[in-house]
């Protein structure tokens, strides 16, 4: 059943990041005069904005972007974070206390403030919204492979490869890292979502990605005076695409999760 | 050395880094402060050479650092361009608008999300817990803003009982005097109804827009936590010895489960600060929030290392008093090596 419900969700994100565009009935950037803040209806499903461009067509055309952007800022924390955590937590000693100390006190660190501050710092961009949100993320995988390398670091095939000949760099790369990627890869899909709604929120506070480009959070902003005389549809659908995006990621986690570890996967089947 | 003692340690190089990032981080905002504060972008070049040397600007940046941490020392924040004003002023009066709504925000985070989650885990299968899966569900997933947005759309548009979603109080209506800056308090203090059910009536939406926010990962651990002593060795023993229910979950199931919530309460209190500027900016709320948004777009840099050095120092302070508490109601914590 969980597992049904995954694969359905991976499925949807994966036909929207991918075929998003193709999909959509208009051109996401061409605008309507005559047709301007419509309400939905055949022609238009979801209605049309301020400029009277087609809603459906924009948020189809938005859906790699943030998708794009949320596995972007993942992919590059999960680069950068697990070698570091891991090679911390297999050195050991002084220095993984001191960056354990360090990573626990960034947790009460407002990390979004700090996004704020790199997006701006970077100018607005795709690249520097999926950038800042790959460095507050970082310290999350830093601590997640420190973590788990410190106990592999004692684990017997450790021992086995450094009795076999292995050095410590090669250990650390052929037999750490691997063994890591089945604690990261369910808490990074989980992760996306957060990322994703990162990045939004940081095009909504018009700190990223600029108008007209189709993306989930501008459109949001754009639409987000129109709710007070009652178009909702402008901002609200992009924000239900946001919203359905992050459940899916979240569900496709947890699937990912319990599969990966037989004690969750027993208690879900159930 | 103790737990608590260790925590306190960590306080000093902490905020050593946070203020070392701050000052980079804005070192790499574009944008010329000189050219700024010159009023207009055509400004002779001599002027805006002089300026840049009054500000110091034109001194090797490590000089620039110990200037500013010398300033920092005698609590100078520096000067905001757009508002004309120290910084310290500027976020001194503009802090008490974010604090209560994000107290408020959190009071009924926590007043909704302990019940929901402890009564969840009394009865996994129940439809409270059902209800506790989608709070938890609903909160991590909508973004605040869109939560925000929706909730003008039900209250304000569609049913009309939520005033125009712009600022803290009706533009009709004088503020009662200052005192505590809390609109709420101030009110009850002058004696003013009218201001006061104003002011809450404002206040309403955005503070339960952030309370959706917060309450996710509150009922989550409240569930997990509960459930936990429930199932643990020490409870069992209690209802065997007859113990009453009441006596359980007070003594028991309460305190042991204080200790994990209290921790993610002060995560979701640093959290909030973050959401707090994106629902500021839907309510129109004249917090530190939209304060710091403002200055960033205008480049206007002061502001935004002052604001972003009083969220972490804010933050680092809670999280602080929230792990000593912590330790306090639960002494097993004490004997844990966090390292």
């Amino acid at each position: 059943m969980r597992e049904r419900g995954a694969k359905l969700a991976v499925g949807c994100l994966l036909v929207a990041a991918l075929a998003g565009p193709l999909l959509a009935p208009y051109d996401p950037l061409a605008s309507e005069a005559a047709a301007r803040l419509a309400a939905p209806s055949l022609a238009h499903p979801f209605g049309t904005d301020q400029l009277g461009r087609d809603v459906l067509s924009r948020l189809l055309a938005a859906a790699p972007l943030d998708l794009g952007m949320a596995l972007a800022a993942v992919g590059l924390s999960v680069v950068v974070g697990a070698p570091l955590g891991a090679a911390i937590g297999f050195v050991g000693g002084r220095l993984e206390r001191y960056v354990a100390r360090l990573v626990d006190a960034l947790a009460a660190f407002p990390l979004f403030v700090l996004a704020m501050g790199i997006v701006a710092a970077l100018g607005a961009s795709v690249a520097s919204v999926a950038l800042a949100t790959a460095a507050v993320n970082l310290p999350f995988y830093i601590r997640l492979a420190r973590a788990e390398a410190s106990v592999l670091r004692q684990a017997g095939f450790v021992e086995a490869a450094r009795v076999g000949g292995s050095g410590e760099a090669r250990i650390l790369r052929r037999f750490i890292l691997p063994a890591l990627a089945p604690t990261l890869v369910a808490p990074a899909a989980v992760n996306c979502g957060w990322a994703m709604l990162n990045a939004a929120a940081l095009s909504f506070l018009g700190l990223g990605v600029k108008p007209p480009t189709p993306e989930w959070g501008v459109m949001v902003a754009e639409g987000a005076q129109y709710v007070l005389s009652g178009r909702w549809w402008i901002a609200l659908f992009p924000g239900l695409a946001l919203t359905l995006a992050t459940l899916a990621f979240g569900v496709a986690g947890e699937a990912l999760g319990a599969r990966l570890d037989p004690r969750i996967g027993a208690r879900g089947a159930a | 050395m103790s737990a608590v003692l260790r925590r306190l340690v960590a306080v000093p190089p902490t905020l050593a880094v946070v203020v070392v990032a701050t000052f980079a981080l804005t070192h790499l905002l574009p944008g010329d402060p000189a050219a700024f504060f010159t009023s207009s972008p055509g400004a002779d070049s001599s002027v805006v050479e002089a300026t840049r040397r009054a500000l110091g600007l034109d001194e090797p940046l490590w000089r620039q650092f110990a200037i500013y941490l010398g300033r920092l020392a005698q609590g100078d924040l520096g000067q905001s361009v757009v508002s004309g004003r120290p910084v310290l002023d500027d976020l001194a009066r503009r802090l008490p608008a974010s604090a209560e709504l994000t107290l408020a925000a959190m009071a009924v985070a926590l007043a909704v999300a302990l019940p929901l989650g402890a009564r969840a885990a009394a009865r996994p299968g129940g439809w409270v817990a059902r209800l506790g899966r989608l709070v938890a569900a609903l909160g991590g997933a909508t973004p605040t803003f869109v939560t925000g947005l929706c909730l003008i759309l039900l209250f304000y548009y569609a049913a009309g009982l939520a005033p125009a979603p712009f600022g803290r109080l009706a533009p009709a209506l004088a503020p009662p005097p200052h005192v505590t800056g809390f609109l709420l308090i101030d009110a009850v203090l002058a004696l003013d109804g009218r201001a006061c059910l104003d002011a809450l009536a404002h206040l309403a939406l955005p503070a339960a827009t952030l309370a959706l926010f917060a309450a996710a990962p509150l009922t989550r651990v409240a569930q997990a936590a509960t459930a936990a002593t429930l199932a643990s060795d020490y409870v069992r023993a209690a209802r065997a010895n007859g113990l009453s229910r009441r006596r359980i979950a007070l003594s028991y199931v309460l305190r042991n489960a204080a200790a994990p919530i209290l921790t993610t309460a002060g995560l979701v209190f640093t959290a909030l600060l973050g959401a707090g500027v994106l629902v500021e900016r839907v309510f129109a709320w004249p917090g530190v929030g939209a304060y710091a948004l403002d200055a960033l777009i205008a480049l206007d840099h002061s502001p935004v290392q002052g604001f972003i050095l009083a969220m972490a120092t804010i933050s680092l302070l809670v999280n602080l008093a929230v792990d000593v508490t912590a330790t306090l109601i639960d002494p097993r914590l004490r004997l844990v090596d966090h390292a």
